[in-house]
């Protein structure tokens, strides 16, 4: 008893609890299917994986601030817009634009939440929806094609050795990030004005500074997402992240970010992303229907909304 | 004097009896008919219409400048800006006013409920839906037949009352998919994808599709069949795991080219090359187009939006102007391989009905 709860406050839930999970699904699928446990699956599992993994860990740095940002998923369609424009008349110079249309959107998303205080779901699903109108009216509502360069194809299809490209860009990702927040002064600005802005105003923070910062790199690393998007459709597509936005913030909150702000970890949401998508990989492979599928992962983000809500009130007692 | 008289009433019952003459044949006739005569190439027993050209539409004019308003499930998917332009095209010939709304997607009847509303608001003579939600949609359907405005259902319907349309034969689309893989290969290892839960198009396609293939192909093998979310990483992600799961597949079926385009991403992300797994599909946007040119589409069949568009304006306007169309016209759906002449033919003779000019917005 006491060396599970000494476990569970050195470590926290997303560190203990989300590797059990992660074990259970494996041996579970495992033992359901010879094909799970096999190198094509985990190499298939890095192709799909790392769109979701950049979005989740630009949505966890919003998180923590306390905000969420809803825009992600029209950020991506317009960058894949923006990256086949500049690709085609450019080649692969032209994928800087990526992560700069992202980061324009994160400004301008970090801009209006910060200046005028209004929240943030307001206030992108707003962004959302002019971003999306522009990917539409850019394009007509039509895909762009190339001809590409060569390179971008390799992107999300290339390979380092046996590892897929994909999951590298995930695994930088994941370093960068955790670096940020743990070796520059962002890191724990960022923590402190999700748990509690006004003190930290108070504390002279600069938090106007630090929620455009927020913004910006989610925007960034949608922009990414949106890079490796473009190379694996090999094309621009204005509509092409819906839905990504609520799966993106699944992610975070299953891998333990706190909707309330202020805490959180980024290994937490690496794990949460492996979660949902080692789910959905076990159960196509598994051959369970769509409408099962649909429970199951509901069951999964619920259950872990509710153990964050227990960790909060628990904290709240300590 | 006399002579007058007599000319005069023989006159009256002359002229009296070759108005009844004409008009005699006229009165016993079914008043569907004629329209039926005018839609040439319409097969009643299938209900379906082959062979439409430039010189074929069933109605020459409106009898007055109808206001029609148009709803669609979004205006973000290929197909239905080319079901747009072709509507548009035919309001322009008919001198009819044509009014295209967007919904919120598929799965919301709400919006598309608030929209129809708003059309018999606005006193819209006539409404062209293609529907979100079969059940979802029926009562606001209803509503518009109640307030006296027709409803014409361009390719999707609604569970309402009274029910009249162009539609996409969904049984033609599957069974023709699978005769075409039955014929190349007996012993096929065939993955399904069929659209999204709820949505009757992708489960009617992919019931059709099996149901057939079964028939003609008793050694070859449905490996899995799925539902999805309609987004085209969701479906790539579907499609990498399921051939993950089943290496030895060597087709798969598709109820439209989003599907097929999703497959395209996964199959090229998994290191395939164009022609390794066999790609069958509804729809031929221009992307797939360009997949076929590169190889990946083995087999595709043309939906014809933008006739099924024209038609909808049609049959919409040969009902405002009083006459009894028959209520359902469904579209032949002609196949094409994906070689270069088969992409030539396509070009050359369905490209008019399936791609819109670039510069075109709804």
């Amino acid at each position: 008893m006491d060396l599970t709860r000494g476990l569970r406050l050195r470590f926290g839930w997303n560190l203990l609890g989300l590797p059990l999970v992660l074990l259970a699904l494996t041996l579970y699928f495992t033992v359901q299917s010879d094909r799970f446990f096999s190198v094509a699956n985990f190499e298939n599992l890095g192709r799909n994986l790392p769109g979701l993994a950049l979005l989740a860990f630009g949505q966890a740095f919003v998180l923590l601030i306390g905000q969420v940002d809803i825009s992600v998923g029209a950020t991506v369609g317009l960058t894949t817009v923006t990256t086949a424009y500049a690709t085609r008349e450019f080649g692969l110079v032209g994928l800087v634009v990526a992560p700069l249309t992202g980061a324009l959107v994160g400004l301008v998303n970090g801009f209006l939440v910060a200046r005028f205080r209004v929240h943030s779901v307001i206030v992108t699903i707003g962004v959302a929806t002019v971003v999306s109108g522009l990917a539409l009216t850019v394009t007509g509502g039509r895909h762009v094609a190339g001809p590409f360069p060569d390179g971008l194809r390799w992107i999300a299809a290339g390979t380092v050795g046996p590892i897929p490209f994909p999951l590298i860009m995930a695994v930088i990702a994941l370093i960068s990030c955790s670096l940020m927040l743990r070796y520059t002064t962002l890191g724990p600005k960022l923590y402190a004005t999700g748990g509690n802005e006004e003190a930290a105003r108070l504390a002279g923070l600069g938090v106007f500074r630090i929620k455009i910062a927020a913004f910006v790199i989610c925007g960034l690393l949608a922009g990414v997402a949106g890079m490796y998007y473009t190379s694996r459709v090999d094309s621009g597509q204005p509509t092409l992240g819906q839905g990504l936005e609520l799966q993106s913030i699944a992610a975070a909150v299953v891998g333990g970010m706190a909707l309330t702000g202020g805490k959180g970890r980024l290994t937490g949401v690496a794990l949460g992303v492996l979660v949902l998508v080692i789910l959905q990989n076990g159960l196509d492979i598994t051959n369970v229907s769509s409408y099962t599928q649909r429970i199951i992962s509901g069951i999964v983000i619920l259950a872990a909304v509710i153990v964050d809500r227990l960790r909060e009130s628990r904290s709240s007692e300590g | 004097m006399k002579p007058r008289w007599t000319v005069l009433p023989i006159s009256i019952v002359a002229v009296f009896a070759m108005t009844l003459a004409a008009c005699g044949p006229a009165a016993t006739q079914d008043p569907a008919a004629a329209t039926k005569e005018r839609i040439k190439n319409y097969d009643p027993g299938t209900e379906v219409v082959t062979g439409v050209d430039d010189t074929t539409y069933p109605v020459d004019k409106a009898d007055r400048p109808y206001v029609i308003g148009v709803s669609f499930p979004q205006l973000t998917d290929p197909i239905w800006i080319s079901f747009a332009y072709g509507m548009v095209q035919e309001g322009e010939r008919l001198g009819v006013d044509i009014n295209i709304v967007g919904a919120n997607g598929y799965g919301d009847p709400t919006t598309q409920g608030a929209q129809v509303d708003t059309f018999l608001t606005q006193g819209v003579d006539a409404i062209l839906i293609a529907t979100v939600d079969f059940e979802g949609m029926a009562p606001a359907i209803n509503r518009a037949w109640d307030a006296g405005v027709p409803v014409i259902y361009a390719a999707v319907p609604a569970a309402s009352e009274r029910s009249m349309g162009v539609y996409t034969d969904n049984e033609l689309a599957g069974t023709k998919q699978a005769e075409f893989i039955a014929s190349h290969d007996p012993e096929a290892k065939v993955i399904l994808l069929c659209g999204p839960a709820g949505a009757t198009f992708g489960s009617d396609r992919c019931a059709a599709f099996k149901t057939k293939f079964a028939e003609l192909a008793p050694n070859g093998e449905i490996l899995a069949e799925h539902q999805h979310d309609m987004t085209r990483p969701g479906i790539a992600q579907v499609a990498g795991n399921t051939l993950t799961a089943f290496p030895q597949a060597t087709w798969f079926f598709n109820p439209t080219d989003l599907e097929a385009k999703g497959v395209v991403d996964a199959l090229r992300a998994a290191g395939h090359q164009p022609g390794d797994i066999g790609i069958t599909n509804l729809t031929m946007t221009s992307e797939l187009v360009d997949l076929m040119r590169e190889g990946w589409i083995t087999y595709a069949l043309s939906e014809r939006p933008i006739l099924q568009g024209r038609l909808g304006v049609d049959m919409a306007v040969l009902v405002l102007n009083g006459e009894t169309p028959p209520a359902n016209w469904k579209i032949d759906l002609p196949g094409f391989e994906g070689t270069s002449e088969e992409i030539d033919r396509f070009m050359a003779d369905e490209a008019k009905w399936n791609l819109e000019p670039e510069d075109f917005t709804p």
